[in-house]
């Protein structure tokens, strides 16, 4: 009876968990940002929510400021993995036992830490009173601490993009280093023998096999950086916060008349991540990369 | 297969949109009328979830190796605590809970005070009243106190049972300040002559709020005139200038006030590295705490202003949906036996205030309390005492901690 649709129905578990968990949230979220929930008062239909935000200051702020953050941490993260890769590459192509893979499980060690534990670690060693400006100043490399430059908590963000590119290269050098390993070795010689150096065989080569899940991974990085709260909760300044953090504060402070707008916040994050995504694949459909390549 | 998915999309949809509606209990009253006996046999046995800030190792480890031991050997009671960072986020899942109709909470005890009190009783959110049913209430505590029975001035009518006592006070390191600030023009004047030494929590941090309170106090004239001003209705004159005096420190702040920490944490671990030399709390003797864990200096001492700070109460309530109130009740009235409360006043344990009337516990108990030495980093608890002044009411406080942010934490 189920005949080839069978696997679809032995997925019909998970999906309807994941469609409940994950769906049921954001369209509860929805309706709770319309007015159409509210935990104490009338539901009354309206788009008052949305408007009051796309109309404050305060908001585009914040937007902006996610939006730089999430933008600059993608760019450098994506930036670090290629070169890490590219070392990786080399030492493949270099040595007669593999030894890039042993590298490899180094660089993910990053990525067992939690967020939040990554957030603290670059607070305690970049505060002016850190790790690094300690060190510095016993050495006596600067005279006193407080010249130090200001790394966390500061209004541009840096910290925050620390943390965060040193959370998630790992996961693109995860996600893009099989391709490495389906390099052959012949491929290589014939480049070289093309007169190709290593620095062009890679370019010529692995990157282009490798920008596909390259572009899938960093949509993920801006997806999650976009939306995340726990680094930009400790490593922010108390004006501007980034939007999740500005949500959680107007969610659980004060009156409840503040939660519809926590949740249009919210809805607004996910449709600003999901436009993004959109764009971007419209602008590679109608510019192919390979033109972009040469 | 594309209708079968729209089905269940629709179904979904339904199921947000309609909480499932289900009658709400009226069985509340049978338990206010049992006796404590039938309390007492009916809490053996049951797992008491206890949710409670987190944020302070001593208190966390009075529960799990003091109490929680006592509980099961006594009464059969486990206890488990689970830390969160703020109780108003309880205070919201209650709320949800309370439109959703869930009638099988998992939380059993909540540690709770002022603005998330009133918020909780305005929505009918907690079980009670239940202090009158408690031993321990009745025999130790003094039921006529104001401090106790006003929560931020705020009736408790037994529907929280108080549990310990804080007051506002400084800490600063005697190395580097011989003298410290006696009031908020002082410390003003401080914190001009010594740039980026200084900074608060931001508000709504519980106790970043109560440093802007102080200000506020001082611009009023102190606690008298503010609840005169206040009848008066005149409150907003006096708020431009604590906005003033906050806007003029600001330069002179820790990283020129440009960001504040975001909570005590952040604080504490700044005056530890020598990055500010005043941090605040209201454990009166977190200085000593705090040295004994290794983290402050030896040379931490502890300051207040002679123009008062505030003192408040924190309580036990249990929520309306707790399924497991008599093992709640049982536990709440261990929390309040003089020796849960000595144990706790102790410095290394806490040192948190006590809540037993001193002069009702018994002569060996009282031998007790006097053996227990508070060093030179802490102020004495009689001196202490004079310079307490009562909270301001908590409807005051979350306007207060947004107009904070409008007109200072933006600025």
């Amino acid at each position: 009876m189920l005949g080839k649709n069978k696997p679809l129905f032995l997925l019909v578990p998970a999906l309807t968990s994941l469609g409940f968990l994950f769906f049921g949230g954001i369209i509860y979220g929805v309706i709770q940002s319309l007015g159409l929930a509210p935990l104490a008062g009338d539901p009354d239909f309206t788009f008052a929510y949305y408007l009051d935000l796309l109309g404050s200051f305060d908001f585009w702020r914040s937007f902006s400021l996610t939006l730089r953050i999430a933008f600059i941490s993608t760019v450098l993260s994506g930036l670090l993995a290629i070169f890490v890769l590219y070392c990786l590459f080399l030492i493949r192509i270099n040595s007669k036992r593999d030894r890039s893979v042993y590298f490899q499980r180094l660089f993910q060690i990053p990525m067992v830490f939690p967020y939040i534990v990554a957030a603290y670690m670059i607070f305690l060693i970049f505060i002016q009173s850190g790790w690094i400006a300690r060190i510095l100043f016993r050495t006596g490399l600067i005279t006193e601490m407080s010249s130090f430059p200001v790394m966390t908590n500061e209004s541009f963000g840096w910290g925050i993009i620390i943390a965060y590119v040193w959370k998630t290269s790992p996961f693109l050098v995860l996600l893009l280093y099989p391709v490495i390993l389906r390099i052959e070795y012949s491929w290589v010689e014939t480049a070289r023998v093309l007169g190709a150096n290593s620095f062009r065989t890679f370019r010529e080569i692995v990157f282009p096999i490798m920008i596909t899940p390259l572009e899938t991974g960093c949509f993920i990085i801006f997806a999650y950086t976009f939306g995340a709260y726990e680094v930009p909760f400790i490593l922010g300044v108390t004006y501007p916060k980034v939007l999740s953090v500005s949500s959680y504060e107007i969610y659980s402070r004060g009156d409840l008349s503040g939660q519809p707008t926590a949740m249009a916040v919210n809805i607004l994050i996910l449709l600003t991540i999901l436009m993004t995504g959109f764009l971007y694949s419209f602008i590679r459909k109608t510019h192919p990369l390979k033109r972009i390549v040469k | 297969m594309r209708k079968l998915t729209l089905t269940m999309l629709m179904l979904l949809i339904a199921i947000c949109i309609f909480p499932l509606q289900s009658a709400i209990s009226s069985e509340k009253g049978g338990l206010l009328e049992a006796n404590w006996d039938s309390i007492l046999q009916k809490s053996n046995g049951q797992t008491i979830n206890m949710y409670m800030w987190g944020g302070n190792n001593g208190t966390n480890l009075y529960i799990d190796e003091w109490i929680a031991p006592r509980m099961k050997k006594e009464y059969g009671i486990t206890i488990r605590r689970i830390p969160v960072t703020d109780i108003r986020q309880i205070i919201n899942k209650l709320l949800t809970e309370k439109a959703m109709k869930k009638l099988e909470g998992s939380a059993d005890i909540i540690w709770i005070n002022g603005e998330n009190f009133k918020l909780a009783r305005e929505n009918d959110l907690l079980f009670g009243p239940f202090t009158g049913k408690l031993p321990n209430y009745l025999k130790y505590v003094d039921m006529a106190a104001e401090d106790l029975n006003f929560d931020f001035n705020y009736p408790t009518d037994g529907y929280e049972a108080p549990w310990g006592k804080a007051q506002f006070i400084f800490v600063y390191d005697s190395n580097n300040i011989q003298i410290p600030p006696k009031s908020i023009g002082e410390l003003g004047r401080w914190i001009r002559e010594h740039p980026g030494r200084f900074t608060y929590p931001a508000p709504p941090d519980f106790t970043g709020s109560s440093f802007v309170r102080h200000v506020l106090l001082e611009e009023y004239g102190g606690y008298k005139r503010y609840q005169e001003k206040k009848q008066q209705g005149i409150l907003d004159n006096s708020n431009e200038k604590a906005w003033n005096f906050l806007n003029d420190i600001k330069p002179y702040l820790w990283r020129k006030g440009t960001t504040y920490p975001d909570g005590i944490g952040v604080l504490d671990q700044l005056y530890a590295n020598g990055e500010v030399w005043i941090t605040m709390n209201y454990n009166p003797l977190h200085a000593l705490n705090q040295i004994n864990n290794g983290l402050f200096p030896d040379s931490s001492r502890t300051f207040v202003l002679e123009g008062g700070t505030f003192s408040n109460t924190h309580y036990l309530a249990i929520p309306f949906n707790s399924t497991k109130r008599e093992g709640a009740m049982v536990a709440i009235d261990l929390f309040l036996s003089p020796e849960a409360q000595i144990e706790k006043f102790k410095p290394g344990v806490w040192g948190d205030g006590m809540v037993v009337d001193t002069s009702r516990i018994t002569i060996k108990q009282k031998e007790l309390l006097e053996t227990i030495d508070l060093g030179q980093s802490v102020i004495a608890p009689q001196i202490l005492q004079n310079y307490g002044v009562p909270e301001f009411s908590s409807d005051y406080i979350d306007s207060l901690e947004k107009e904070w942010l409008e007109n200072v934490g933006k600025k």
